[in-house]
């Protein structure tokens, strides 16, 4: 169980108004990919959904309650999150980093139990990563890097997880890695998925919903197929393309024009 | 420290046992250092089996225990402070050094002294903490807060800026206040000698109580470790941890200030050498940086009793000297070991 939505949601930095009377309300076990143009506030509404930004008006609500409503140890237990380029602290190990996906189920004096040793070996296991549980994290490659912290969240154990473009700054393979692997943990273990992507085609062919932003509102939404078309696609992006169908996986596919190719 | 690592997790109690180790050696030699070295017995007896015949079982009871004992409480409060400074900051670069914090505590002394040359030890005391607190919360507003916080550069030219700035008005109240200055020199010098235990013991309770309440925090400074979005989607509650954190360097900064004056790198380079030692765990890296601070300062300590004798340098100048050589070994072997 875990439904997160937003209701007339405003939000913004300073004066500067980022959402604008949003509205959402994502599918259950399903990953959503949140698109659109730089500047168009899909990074600040993840934010916003994973409770670290406070509304100006409106709420976000998760399961049904207002999220700013819930203990933040609370909202540990239902949602995880993956910031958009973290930083691992020095000379720390992919078994600590993921060690620290439990520290929500731990008390002040709790010992380590019997189950946390299980989800960080799961988590371990699950994300490929047992042979390199003792390397430093810092040692890694970029795509090794990210599935350690998309580790984290696995021993976090969470029916939702919220990651902010997981894939940027990755080569082509890495990135197929990372979101094969999240692709798995959606349909093998139920868990809700919502991501920021920047890169439409990778969107829209992993992604059962599809959500595109443009200033501050929910411009479109439905499956790949209802988002991703040339007019919708020029308004979210104001760019001129033609879609076709990706011949593998029979998702969308958007092909850019470029000005010598539109006259 | 879980049982999934018990490699790594016995080896870091290993490290804090042997570090324990060199700790009470180093106590050892500081009792037994001077311009007449004492025996390990003679030592042995004057603690415990005193007569008040002896001449060095004075000396050794009412010169070399307490200093002793204040280079231990404070080498392991800086090193304590410096550390939480590096995981609130998240920049290896901080320290209530470099942050100014300690300049603060200076010129409140120094205002102190100047203003009212009588006043008592305690109003002293007061002075550093209050003045360590200011200089944490202009650090705070010039460079924790506003559009984008946190940043390693800020923070260290934020620093500098308030260390120079207090420095500064330091040294002009002592150019006026000529007498001022005989009062406050030792301090400005850094030094753990000289004092009697009976006025320090409240500050050494202070530093104490501070370091024993990092324990239950270090859990949480571990998740903090990984940035304050992602701490706080592990439940942490950041902005309570970050004052905790802020309130226990300042506690320890001011009075470890207040014991022992201006005492430079101890702050900077025990976090960085416990890093290279343990596990990356605050529940072994706090403990290690206190043994390790504790120690350090001991032998600066003895070291700084035996090079010009029959005269001392003070403990300050010789951290300064011991530390600023190793910091830059340290520093050119990282770039090393990453380029």
């Amino acid at each position: 169980m875990a439904t997160v939505s937003a209701h007339a949601l405003m939000l913004g930095y300073q004066r500067r108004r980022i959402l604008d009377q949003l509205e959402l309300d994502l599918p259950e076990g399903k990953i959503s990919v949140l698109v659109g143009s730089n500047g168009c506030g899909k990074s600040t509404l993840l934010k916003a959904l994973a409770r670290l930004l406070s509304p100006w008006s409106g709420q976000v609500c998760l399961d049904g309650t207002d999220i700013h409503q819930l203990p933040t140890r609370e909202v540990a237990h239902r949602l995880s999150l993956l910031p958009q380029q973290p930083v691992a602290p020095e000379g720390m190990t992919v078994r600590q980093l993921v060690q620290l996906g439990r520290h929500p189920h731990q008390r002040w004096l709790s010992q380590w139990s019997p189950d946390d040793e299980h989800q960080v070996a799961r988590a371990l296991e699950r994300t490929g990563l047992e042979a390199l549980a003792d390397q430093v994290v810092d040692t890694l490659s970029g795509g090794q890097r990210q599935r350690a912290w998309i580790a984290l969240a696995v021993a976090q154990n969470t029916p939702l997880m919220l990651l902010d473009e997981p894939t940027s700054f990755l080569d082509m393979n890495h990135q197929m890695e990372v979101l094969d692997l999240l692709h798995e943990l959606n349909r093998e273990e139920g868990r809700t998925i919502v991501m920021v992507l920047h890169d439409l085609n990778l969107a829209g062919r992993y992604a059962d919903h599809m959500v595109a932003l443009r200033a501050g509102q929910v411009y479109a939404r439905g499956t790949p197929a209802q988002v991703m078309i040339p007019e919708r696609i020029e308004a979210i992006f104001g760019l001129a393309c033609r879609v076709i169908e990706d011949p593998c996986s029979h998702t969308p596919l958007c092909i850019p024009l470029s000005r010598q190719a539109r006259s | 420290m879980s049982d999934t690592t018990p490699e790594r997790s016995v080896q870091g109690v290993g490290v804090l046992l042997s570090l324990t180790a060199l700790l009470l050696a180093a106590m050892l030699m500081s009792l037994m250092a001077g311009a007449q070295w004492s025996t390990p017995v003679a030592v042995w007896q004057a603690l415990f089996h005193p007569s008040g015949l002896v001449v060095e079982d004075l000396l050794i009871r009412t010169t070399r225990l307490p200093r002793t004992l204040v280079a231990v409480v404070v080498g392991a409060g800086l090193a304590v402070a410096g550390a939480l400074m590096q995981t609130l900051t998240r920049n290896p670069l901080a320290s209530p050094g470099i942050v100014g914090i300690n300049a603060g505590a200076m010129f409140a002394v120094v205002v102190l002294v100047s203003m009212f040359p009588h006043a008592a030890l305690w109003a002293w005391y007061g002075g550093a903490l209050g003045g360590a607190a200011l200089a944490a919360l202009l650090v705070w507003m010039l460079a924790l807060r506003g559009q984008s916080p946190g940043g390693p550069l800020r923070l260290v030219l934020a620093g500098a800026a308030l260390t120079a700035l207090f420095n500064a008005f330091s040294q002009a109240l002592l150019v006026i206040d000529q007498q001022g200055l005989d009062t406050v020199l030792f301090w400005l010098a850094g030094a753990v000698s000289g004092r009697p235990l009976t006025h320090l013991w409240p500050l050494m309770a202070v530093t104490l109580v501070a370091l024993m309440l990092c324990w239950p925090l270090a859990r949480s400074m571990n998740a903090l470790g990984t940035g304050e979005a992602m701490a706080r989607s592990l439940g942490v509650r950041v902005y309570r941890l970050q004052g905790a954190i802020v309130v226990l360097v300042v506690a320890l900064a001011g009075a470890c200030v207040a014991m022992a004056g201006n005492i430079t790198f101890v702050g900077l380079v025990v976090p960085h050498m416990a890093r290279r030692l343990l596990p990356a765990d605050h529940r072994l890296w706090l403990p290690g940086c206190a043994l390790l601070g504790a120690t350090l300062l001991l032998l600066a300590d003895v070291v700084g009793r035996c090079v010009l004798q029959p005269r001392e340098v003070p403990v300050g100048v010789m951290t300064a000297l011991i530390g600023a050589p190793l910091f830059i070994v340290m520093l050119r072997r990282q770039g090393r070991r990453h380029g």
